[in-house]
């Protein structure tokens, strides 16, 4: 063998024997085929070689329930409004994109009662209001069916000051779970709540909830 | 010269004979970082952080500075769009580029006024909207709409009783094409009027865009 047999990617020695592969790009790796490249594209695997790409997107998974649409409550299935019972949400079209989560309704009434996470961490939105027979308040919160909290607990009404002083309106929690859980909005404390059938469409164009899975 | 003087991007030979030829070579490298990617910058390929971030950009957000002190005056009727004081000095204020914050009009709201912003401009996609609904006086219900309609459940908040409903509207909006998003107010007993700094406080929007 001589030294100026060698070549790489066709390039030879110079005269102090350095082959400099400044005028090479990534294209002229023998394993990556790039073709007309556009800004922010980034270099990937097909599955059988490396080239120019988009980057592949990162999937925000998340779960929608509740977007003010109108249906009465008496239709939802609950028999009570009362404090251990589940709060339902009411979505014709709910959004479930967390790979592994259900969702699970009433009959086909498109009341949802509870839903089901796979192992994870999650964030939490939720809110909600019904209506009241004289002054009252209802508190609620996420809770697994093993009575574990996954979030804080909220509260409305006109005498919430009576349950919580300056309590949250508004549930949040973060929460990480170890194996599947499955968990409902439920109702923690409530005073004076309206019946089912005096209800009408308040809970259903007023409680939502948004989870959303994160690293 | 002699064989052994070989040498590949003054990379010399190693003591079993091999040249390692680095990714360096090929790229216009930079000290690198954890999880950074190899992408094209528009000239040459480059290592740098994934331009597809987190998967939650920024979209637009607007919050009281907490130094602004203003009035407000005029009141909401029904229909009318949410007034959210965006001068640049008085607010914490995220705009992306390819989104509006539209100026406050008359035909939509209380008043025309630029330093308030009546509604905003997204591109196609998906959207997490939210706000923390404050009002002055009276009460309003209200929610999130887009040009299609509304994509999110009520509040019905009251002045004089700040618990008598929760004041956080959460709407996710997949659009296909360009879209207006705003909080409509959509009934009221007592007609609430439009907010001063004080009140102001407790007021937000953010978007954020999904994937």
């Amino acid at each position: 063998m001589s030294h100026n047999k060698i070549t790489v990617q066709n390039l030879n020695p110079d005269s102090s024997g350095n082959i400099d592969l400044s005028s090479l790009n990534i294209g002229d790796l023998n394993n990556v085929t790039i073709t007309t490249p556009t800004t922010d594209q980034v270099i990937k695997y097909d599955g059988a070689n490396y080239i120019n790409a988009d980057s592949p997107g990162v999937t925000v998974e998340y779960i929608r329930i509740g977007q003010g649409e109108s249906n009465a409550y008496s239709n939802s299935g609950a028999g009570n409004l009362s404090s251990g019972t589940e709060l339902r949400i009411y979505d014709t079209s709910p959004i479930n994109t967390i790979t592994g989560a259900t969702l699970t309704q009433y009959l086909t009434s498109n009341w949802y009662r509870s839903f089901t996470l796979p192992a994870g961490k999650y964030f939490v939105l939720s809110g909600f209001n019904v209506e009241f027979s004289a002054s009252g308040y209802i508190a609620a919160q996420l809770i697994n069916n093993s009575s574990a909290w996954r979030s804080i607990r909220a509260v409305v009404g006109d005498n919430a000051a009576n349950f919580i002083d300056g309590a949250s309106t508004s549930i949040t929690g973060l929460f990480e779970l170890s194996t599947s859980e499955t968990i409902e909005l439920q109702i923690t404390n409530a005073s004076n709540v309206d019946s089912i059938a005096n209800q009408g469409n308040t809970i259903s164009e007023n409680v939502f909830l948004y989870i959303q899975k994160v690293d | 010269m002699s064989h052994n003087k070989l040498s590949i991007d003054n990379q010399e030979v190693s003591n079993v004979g091999n040249i390692p030829i680095n990714l360096s070579s090929y790229i216009s490298e930079t000290t690198p970082s954890n999880n950074q990617v190899i992408k094209f910058d528009g000239v040459n390929w480059i290592n740098s952080d994934s331009p597809a971030g987190t998967g939650f950009k920024a979209k637009a957000s607007v919050f009281l500075n907490e130094t602004a002190i203003f009035g407000g005056s005029g009141s909401y009727s029904i229909g009318n769009y949410l007034m959210i004081q965006k001068a640049g000095s008085r607010t914490n204020k995220i705009e992306d580029v390819d989104v509006t914050l539209n100026p406050a009009t008359a035909t939509n709201t209380i008043k025309s006024n630029s330093n308030w912003l009546e509604s905003i401009d997204i591109p196609a996609g998906t959207f997490l909207c939210i706000c923390t609904l404050a009002i002055e006086n009276g009460d309003m219900k209200a929610r999130w709409e887009s040009d299609s309609g509304g994509f999110s459940h009520y509040v019905h908040v009251y002045a004089n009783n700040n618990t008598l409903s929760s004041s956080l509207i959460v709407g996710v909006l997949n659009t296909t094409v360009a879209n207006t998003v705003r909080i409509v107010v959509k009934d009221q007993s007592t007609a609430s009027g439009l907010i001063d700094d004080g009140d102001h406080r407790a007021l937000s929007v953010h978007i954020l865009k999904l994937g």
